[in-house]
Formats: C-alpha cells, sequence, structure tokens
C-alpha cells in the first residue's frame, strides 16, 4: 500500500528546549503515508514532546517539521484522566470537537454529526454515554471517549500517545487489531507511543527509539532495545535515564 | 410603601430603564465570555482588566475627556498587551496581569489625589451608580453586548474546543492563539459596558460567580453558558432594583447578591452530597 511520494511528515534535526533543559536533540525521519510507527524509549525520554513537535503544538527551539498540507491528524493525548473532574462538558460535546477540522466558519454541529458522534462510541464500545459529563467516567472510558474524539473525522493519520494504557487487556488486544485494520484496510498511517511494543509488535511497521535523540528508526524485527546505538559523547546527558519498559501492563 | 412609589418614578424618569437595559447587557456578556474564561483559567483576566479601566477612567476624568469613550481603545489595547506580555517576558500564569493591575490602580490613585476634583465622581465608577446612566452608556452598552454575542456564537465550537484541550483544538486547526486574544478584546468590551452599572472594582466579580454558581449544578457546556446567562441577567436585574430600593452602591448590591446565591447553592450541593452518601 505505501506509496514512496512525499512524507506525510517530515522532522529536520529537531531540538526541543524547556528553558535551559533540552528534552529532545539532533532528530531527523520521516513518516510516510501508510507507515504503523511505534515510538518507544524510556520515561522523559521525549516521546510526547517529540510528537507534539510533529503536530506543530510545540515549536521547535532548533531545526523544522514539513507537514503534507492536507493531512487530517487524530491526536490522542497522554493523561487525559487528569483533567478536571467538574468540567462541565458532555461525552458529546467533547467527542464533537473531534469534527471541527473538517468544517468550515461558521462551525455547527448538524443532526448527522451526533449520528457520527454515536456510531464511533458504540463501535468503541462504549454505548449510551453521549450525555454524561466527561468528568464522572472511568478512566478507561475516557481514553475511549478520546480515541472517539480523534477517530469521529477519519483522520488520514492518527497520532496516539498511549492510548491504551488505562484499557483492560482484552480492549488493548482489540485496539491494536482496530489500529491494525485501519492502517491495513484504509491506509490510515498510524503514529503509536507505547511502552508494550511486544503487544503492537505484530502489526508496526516501523519502530522509532528517542531517548534525548533518536536511538533507532527502523524496523521492528530488527529493534533490538538491549543494542541500540550510544550517542557520541562529548555532550554529556543531562539526566540519568532508565531502561525501555517492556510488556507493561 | 415609599419606596414603591420611588420605584415607579424611577421608571417614569427613565434612569431605572436606561440601568435595567445596561444591566441586561452587561449580565449577559459577562456570563458568556465568563464560562470560557473560568474554565481555562483565565478569569483573573477580567480582574486585571478592570483595574486598567479604573486608570483609563481617571484619565479621563482628569484630561476632561469622555471617561468611557477613552476607556475602550485603552483597555482594548492593553487587554492584548497582557497576552503579548505573557508570552513575550515568560512569566507565569497571571504575573502580567497582576502587574498591569497594580500599575493600573497606582496611576489612576495619583492622577485622583493630583486633581482632588473628581473624588465623588469616581467613587461612582467604581463600585457602579445607576442614577449616572446616560444614553451614549446604553447605546455602548447594547452595541457591545450584541458584539460579544455574536462572536461567541460564530466561534463556539472553537472556543469549547479549546477551553476542553487546547493542544487538541490547535492539532485539529482551531486558531488558538488568536482565539485568546478574541476572548481578551471581548473581555475588555465587557468590562467597559459594566463600568457604569457595576463599577470598575466590581465588575469581574459578574464575570465569576454566575458561570461558578450554575457548574455546580450542570452536566454539559450548552446548558452551562445558558444558565449562567440567565442566572446572570436575573442577579443584575434584582440586584439594580434593591440597590435603589436600599439606595446602595449598585455594584456592591449585585456582587453580595451573588455571593449569598454563591453561598447557598454551595450549602446545598454539599448537604445534598452528605445526604446522598
Ligand atoms: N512542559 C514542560 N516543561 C518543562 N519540561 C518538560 C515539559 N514537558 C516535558 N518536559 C521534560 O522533557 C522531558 C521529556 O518529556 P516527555 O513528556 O516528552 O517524555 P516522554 O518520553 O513522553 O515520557 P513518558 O513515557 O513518561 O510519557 C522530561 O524530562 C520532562 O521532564
Ligand atoms: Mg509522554
Amino acid at each position: 500500500m505505501t506509496q514512496n511520494n512525499k512524507p506525510l511528515i517530515r522532522s529536520k534535526d529537531l531540538q526541543v528546549n524547556y528553558g535551559t533543559f533540552t528534552a529532545i536533540r539532533n532528530i531527523s525521519f520521516d513518516i510516510d503515508k501508510g507507515d504503523f510507527l511505534a515510538v518507544v524509549g524510556p520515561n522523559g525520554g521525549g516521546k510526547s514532546t517529540l510528537i507534539k513537535t510533529l503536530m506543530g503544538i510545540i515549536r521547535p527551539t532548533k531545526g523544522e517539521v514539513e507537514t503534507e498540507s492536507k493531512v487530517k491528524i487524530g491526536y490522542v493525548p497522554q493523561n487525559v484522566q487528569v483533567r478536571e473532574r467538574r468540567f462541565p462538558a458532555s461525552v458529546e460535546e467533547v467527542v464533537a470537537t473531534g469534527l471541527l477540522m473538517e468544517k468550515s466558519f461558521p462551525k455547527r454541529i448538524t443532526k448527522r454529526d451526533l449520528e457520527r458522534i454515536k456510531d464511533i462510541l458504540d463501535f468503541l464500545g462504549v454505548s449510551g454515554i453521549c450525555k454524561k459529563p466527561i468528568g464522572e467516567l472511568s478512566g478507561g472510558q475516557q481514553q475511549r471517549v478520546m480515541l472517539a474524539r480523534a477517530m469521529v473525522s477519519n483522520p488520514d493519520m492518527l497520532v496516539l500517545d498511549e492510548p491504551t494504557s488505562a484499557l483492560d487487556i482484552t480492549m488493548r488486544r482489540k485496539f491494536l487489531e482496530m489500529l491494525h485494520h485501519l492502517n491495513e484496510a484504509h491506509d490510515v498511517t498510524i503514529v503509536l507511543i507505547t511502552h508494550d511494543l511486544m503487544t503492537a509488535s505484530h502489526y508496526v511497521t516501523q519502530v522509532v527509539h528517542v531517548d534525548n535523540r533518536l536511538l533507532y528508526h527502523g524496523a521492528p524485527a530488527k529493534y533490538d532495545p538491549a543494542n541500540l546505538t550510544i550517542p557520541m559523547s562529548g555532550e554529556k546527558e543531562s539526566q540519568p535515564k532508565g531502561g525501555v519498559v517492556h510488556g507493561m501492563a | 410603601m415609599e419606596w414603591l412609589e420611588l420605584l415607579k418614578l424611577s421608571f417614569v424618569y427613565g434612569f431605572m430603564w436606561r440601568a435595567l437595559i445596561v444591566g441586561v447587557a452587561v449580565g449577559l456578556s459577562s456570563s458568556l465570555i465568563g464560562s470560557f474564561l473560568v474554565l481555562n483559567k483565565f478569569s483573573m483576566i477580567g480582574h486585571g482588566l478592570s483595574h486598567v479601566a479604573f486608570a483609563a477612567i481617571a484619565v479621563g476624568l482628569f484630561t476632561n475627556q469622555a471617561p468611557l469613550l477613552f476607556a475602550v481603545p485603552t483597555v482594548v489595547i492593553v487587554s492584548i498587551f497582557i497576552l503579548k506580555l505573557n508570552n513575550a517576558a515568560n512569566l507565569q500564569g497571571d504575573a502580567a496581569i497582576g502587574l498591569t493591575a497594580s500599575f493600573s490602580i497606582a496611576l489612576g490613585t495619583a492622577l485622583a489625589s493630583i486633581g482632588d476634583g473628581f473624588n465623588v465622581d469616581l467613587f461612582s465608577y467604581l463600585f457602579g451608580s445607576i442614577l449616572t446612566i446616560k444614553q451614549i452608556d446604553v447605546i455602548l452598552a447594547i452595541v457591545f453586548s450584541f458584539i460579544v454575542s455574536v462572536v461567541i456564537w460564530f466561534f463556539y465550537h472553537d472556543l469549547f474546543s479549546m477551553t476542553y484541550d487546547d493542544e487538541y483544538a490547535s492539532v485539529s486547526g482551531v486558531k488558538t492563539k488568536r482565539l485568546n486574544t478574541l476572548l481578551a478584546v471581548l473581555t475588555g468590551l465587557t468590562i467597559v459596558i459594566g463600568i457604569r452599572a457595576i463599577g470598575t472594582m466590581l465588575i469581574s466579580a459578574l464575570i465569576i460567580f454566575p458561570p461558578i454558581i450554575v457548574m455546580q449544578f450542570t452536566r454539559n457546556f450548552k446548558t452551562t453558558i445558558f444558565a449562567s446567562a440567565l442566572l446572570s441577567i436575573v442577579l443584575v436585574v434584582s440586584g439594580l432594583l434593591s440597590s435603589f430600593v436600599f439606595d446602595l452602591p449598585s455594584g456592591s448590591t449585585i456582587v453580595l447578591l451573588s455571593g449569598f446565591v454563591f453561598f447557598a447553592s454551595t450549602l446545598y450541593n454539599n448537604v445534598k452530597r452528605l445526604a446522598t452518601s
């Protein structure tokens, strides 16, 4: 399926600083249409920072990101549950924000849109919660609602930051199969940050390992977390980092 | 029943009508933007801008310009300035607002003490006075509240998306920087129309009270915004009427009333929660 035209997203020598701290540096790679990319690395390694930069949420301190102009991105952020319990918004209202990218001014939500929202929630196994306040859901339910928001507009590309951390095992497997299906059958490009590469490895076509720098980019078969290229010395690492966590339940 | 006669007269003389029209306009726009500001954790911008309005009024009185007309551009420009300052100077949270607020108060009070002729007038700008509302204030209030309502209606979904999750909003093409600026400007306009009826010191309370009162009960955002608009209008109108009856500053009466309703609703909510758990 993969056509090698222009990449969807190309990053060139990215560096992102938070104040004086450099979260990621010297990162260059392409995401091509049809890729199923797994982004792995230790906690604090800069995975979230990297994808936020690729999507334009964070402006890089150095380097640049080129994005294919018409690509429609669905995004599932990390840590959805930390949002306020008492936020007065219904599930339906939150999922509806996923449709805004395909609307033009003045943006309105139609009856038809509400049906699509209901359908995607049904599909993700959380029926009948449309009118519930978002803060009254369990962590897993909230995560599915965030997925619904990302998927409701049928995006060309899904960027998911540990989307399965609050899902139960069955749902996690089902979810990966669903991503695989979207990737295979609908040519949806997938970028998945995960600490559980084991479960995902059957479906993934590319692996990126970030720990401040890009330590691996290539096929999952050749990926060996125990034998990564050590970054050239000269600049000392600003923080001690843990190893890659595998098979986290 | 002497006050009833007075109240009747207040309508006959027309100033109560003017006050009520301005009150409804202010109540409507402050609650509309308030719902977004409170949830964006940005409600302090109202507080900051109201202090700026105070300084602008003082400058206007000092230089014998029409104070409100002078306040409009000043507040709008400063609202944008506060946002830029926040980004540029790398200030934490509401530090930019704090700086601007205290600087404005300093400027306003300095001018007030130099030109000590206008101290009495200034008091009515601080805490609201329905007797001072003129026709130009009524027109300003109608026009600005119309602008605020229409803009909110047009950008409702974008504003909601940004309020719920600004990072997601920016990925889905919502221009969050521009929207924030828009929100700050609308806040400025609302504050200016609220100066007469509620006063610069108290107008920011009207941005905060109605939304936080109704949010204790509502389960979605659309209800929240409608209910707080309704509550806000009720609070302002009853506050204005009772300020006249009890001969109190109108702003003080409205805010006291809001505080009381907030206290009562919080109490009710907590008692109910205790009872059901
Ligand atoms: N907004 C921020 N301000 C300052 N430092 C930050 C900010 N966000 C992240 N960092 C720092 O940047 C580094 C990378 O963070 P990031 O969230 O990208 O890591 P991650 O790989 O996603 O980690 P995790 O697996 O825990 O999600 C960390 O050291 C973190 O402390
Ligand atoms: Mg992360």
